[in-house]
């Protein structure tokens, strides 16, 4: 079956381009949230396999979002990808402490992100 | 005019510039009326009894108005403190009061002053001679410098804000413009003909080319900003050099280009941050790309030099104008706008790296003539060890501080590690410190950091732990060592000494500096104490003569000797610290030695008078240890 991705992301244009290469090339599953708030409640309700997050997002910022699931014994399991234009140090620490499972840079080039992709649905 | 002749009384001390003033006393008057500098004489009272036109000028008074003046009553003198220093002056007192703010009493015309004042006696009168310097322009001048730096900075960060807010806007659509091009390029939007291929190709092209500038400009304000930190490590450059050279390969072979080094024998060690300075290199070969035809030669060669290591970048292009080459590194300025350029730039390329370089402490220059190709090449300093160990400990600090956590070092050293060497038959002093450093990794954690140094320390660099936690950490390293010590006497029968020290940030701390040197100052009580032990000692008793700095010149008898030192016997107390001279002869003929030494203890010897002084030999001379050691050696009491 195929997964299920979650992108949260209030940028459209990026969250268009995004879900048609997912869909094209890694034949995933893509559902949009376009704020934090939303973004909760789908990621709750739809259970999806893999959660791309923005940090700057209206409603309820990425980190406090990242952290709500990933102390929740219901969701904490489901991977989640961190990206944002903020590329200081401090920022990336404080993502993996939320327990993001990885972070990336924007702009990232879309086969890096492919790749983290897979790797992280592997297991 | 020299200002600061003295006159004793009436006797002039200087006759012949005087007898020619008072036979030319038309010159005189002359010289002093048309003085450039304004000159005024004040009497006791406070009268003036004679102002020249300069300070008439200076002033904006008229004679008659300024004679009238009374230096003592009125509030333009005491307000800046002339009055004051006029009656000093009138007491015999020079003065010189500088950047005084004067307003004229009648004018008001406001001036910036320097006084100068030369208290003179004439037929039995006390008087005080003035000299003015009007800086009032000269003042101004500076004013309106400090405000237009001041608008000039600000105007300065304006554009660096308005560079950077730039940037960053046109970054978000392009990633997009970029992103939905190659999804159809790469057939997400559907099958794509050879028509809608080229010219989506070119769409590409550009959104590149405007995404270089953008990426440029962003680079070149944080530069300017001071945004950018260096992250030096240990690199080798011949390494980076081969890996721009291999992203280059593809480029080459289509361009139909030759990419050639030459490196020195010996690998060169860099303290550099790696991806600055790929960026150099990078856009140094694709500069040399750019301009050189096909069959072209390119050439990267590292020169080892003793202070420095330079690196060029050579190709058989089309070379460069020698007009032009001033302001080849200047932002945002290209050259041969020409057909035959294969590849357009943001023309800042050079202006980063020149940045890059500079940053580095390095530079960077051209050598071309048109046709014949060019060179560029920059240079890199090479860095002590000390300061990248420094630099080091520095951007770990900086870390600690931003994630508000402690660092602590802890310090291993072993003791006598230049004659260790010698002294160790089967293992030699590095692989001694290097064994200690593989015995203390077992027992700390995996991310800390140790660096060995050749002078015998082992220096643990302890992230994210503070005093307690150092404590508990250098307990364990303390076992450690322990163990080490006594397998190491099994097995060499060779006792070593090694001592440890912790220095905690920020509780001890808050620099490098501070660090290390409170971490070595523990070192060194540690030494102390056990180096009373160290020395060798031989009871004798010397005549030894003690000669104080004082002039005291005192005759004493010592208790024993060292090579180090010298304990004496004293009836009166002696100051620790005290530096005084000791003379004293050895027996057997071995000569007298004079010795420069500083009290270092002293104790009294209860229910006596007598106090036991112990002194540290320094300086002396290579002749005084040799006799000095012979007589230790010798046995003698």
């Amino acid at each position: 079956m195929a997964k299920k991705i979650l992108i949260v992301d209030d940028e459209a244009n990026i969250v268009k381009l995004l879900k048609n290469r997912l869909k094209k090339i890694g034949g995933y599953k893509v559902i949009v949230a376009q704020d934090g708030q939303d973004g909760l409640e789908l990621a709750r309700n739809e259970k999806p396999d893999l959660i791309l997050l923005d940090l700057m997002l209206p409603k309820l910022n990425g980190y406090k979002l990242c952290r709500m699931l990933k102390f929740d014994q219901k969701y904490k399991h489901i991977p989640i990808i961190i990206f944002t234009a903020r590329a200081q140090k401090s920022d990336e620490k404080l993502g993996l402490e939320v327990g993001a499972n990885a972070y990336i840079t924007k702009p990232f080039r879309s086969e890096t992100l492919l790749t983290k992709i897979k790797e992280l649905l592997k297991d | 005019m020299r200002y600061s002749q003295k006159q004793k009384g009436n006797k002039a001390t200087y006759k012949w510039p005087a007898r020619m003033l008072q036979r030319n006393y038309q010159t005189t008057l002359r010289i002093i009326e048309n003085a450039p500098f304004g000159i005024f004489v004040v009497v006791k009272g406070g009268n003036i009894d004679y102002v020249n036109p300069a300070m008439l000028k200076i002033t904006g008074e008229t004679y008659g108005r300024f004679l009238h003046l009374n230096v003592f009553k009125l509030s333009t003198f005491k307000d800046i403190g002339l009055a004051e220093k006029i009656k000093s002056g009138l007491q015999g007192k020079y003065f010189k009061i500088d950047a005084a703010e004067y307003t004229s009493y009648y004018s008001q015309k406001a001036n910036i002053l320097n006084f100068v004042g030369i208290p003179l006696k004439e037929a039995g009168e006390e008087k005080v001679l003035v000299i003015v310097e009007d800086i009032t322009e000269q003042k101004q001048t500076e004013e309106k410098l400090t405000k237009i730096n001041t608008e000039l900075k600000r105007l300065n960060q304006i554009k660096s804000d308005f560079v950077s807010t730039v940037s960053h806007e046109f970054r978000t659509p392009l990633t997009s413009i970029r992103e939905a091009v190659a999804q159809v390029l790469d057939g997400l939007g559907g099958r794509v003909s050879t028509e809608q291929e080229e010219l989506l190709s070119i769409a590409m092209e550009d959104a590149d080319r405007l995404w270089k500038i953008a990426n440029n400009l962003l680079d070149i304000s944080k530069i300017e900003s001071g945004g950018i930190e260096l992250k030096r490590t240990l690199s080798d450059i011949g390494e980076i050099i081969k890996n721009v050279g291999n992203e280059f390969q593809g480029h080459l072979r289509k361009e139909n280009l030759s990419l050639k080094y030459i490196l020195p024998d010996k690998s060169v060690t860099l303290f550099i941050d790696t991806v600055k300075i790929t960026e150099v290199l990078t856009n140094l070969i694709s500069n040399a790309c750019k301009f050189t035809e096909e069959a072209g030669k390119i050439t990267v060669e590292v020169k080892d030099k003793k202070k420095n290591v330079e690196i060029s970048v050579r190709d058989t292009g089309k070379g460069i104008a020698q007009a032009n080459i001033p302001r080849l590194f200047d932002k945002f300025l290209q050259f041969g706008h020409t057909a035959e350029q294969k590849e357009k730039g943001s023309g800042l390329g050079l202006a980063i790296s020149k940045d890059l370089v500079e940053m580095h402490g390095g530079k960077i220059w051209v050598e071309s003539k048109l046709n014949q190709g060019s060179a560029f090449t920059f240079s890199l300093p090479k860095v002590s060890s000390e300061i990248i160990f420094k630099e080091y400990i520095d951007a770990e600090i900086r870390e600690a501080l931003d994630e508000e956590t402690g660092l602590s070092i802890l310090i291993l050293k072993i003791a006598d590690f230049d004659n260790l060497d010698g002294l160790l038959k089967k293992i030699s002093a590095k692989e001694v410190l290097i064994d200690l450093e593989e015995n203390v990794k077992k027992v700390v954690r995996k991310d800390n950091d140790i660096f060995l140094r050749d002078t015998g320390e082992c220096v643990i660099l302890l992230y994210g732990t503070d005093r307690p936690g150092a404590k508990i950490v250098k307990h364990k390293v303390t076992e450690a060592v322990r163990r080490y010590v006594h397998d190491f006497q099994k097995k060499y029968k060779f006792l070593l000494k090694i001592s440890s020290s912790v220095s905690v940030y920020p509780e001890e701390a808050t620099t490098s500096e501070e660090l290390l040197l409170k971490a070595r100052v523990k070192l060194a009580d540690i030494f102390l104490a056990s180096e009373r032990r160290l020395h060798l000692r031989v009871a004798h008793k010397i005549d030894v003569r003690f000669m104080q700095e004082t002039g005291k010149d005192e005759g004493m008898q010592s208790v024993d000797v060292s090579e180090g030192g010298i304990c004496i016997s004293c009836n009166h107390y002696v100051k620790i610290g005290t530096a005084s001279e000791l003379v004293f002869t050895l027996p057997k003929d071995l000569g007298t030695i004079r010795v420069k030494a500083k009290v270092k203890w002293v104790k009294k010897i209860e229910e006596t008078n007598e106090y036991r002084v112990g002194l540290q030999f320094f300086g002396m001379s290579n002749k005084a240890k040799k006799a000095l050691n012979k007589f230790l050696e010798s046995g003698e009491k």
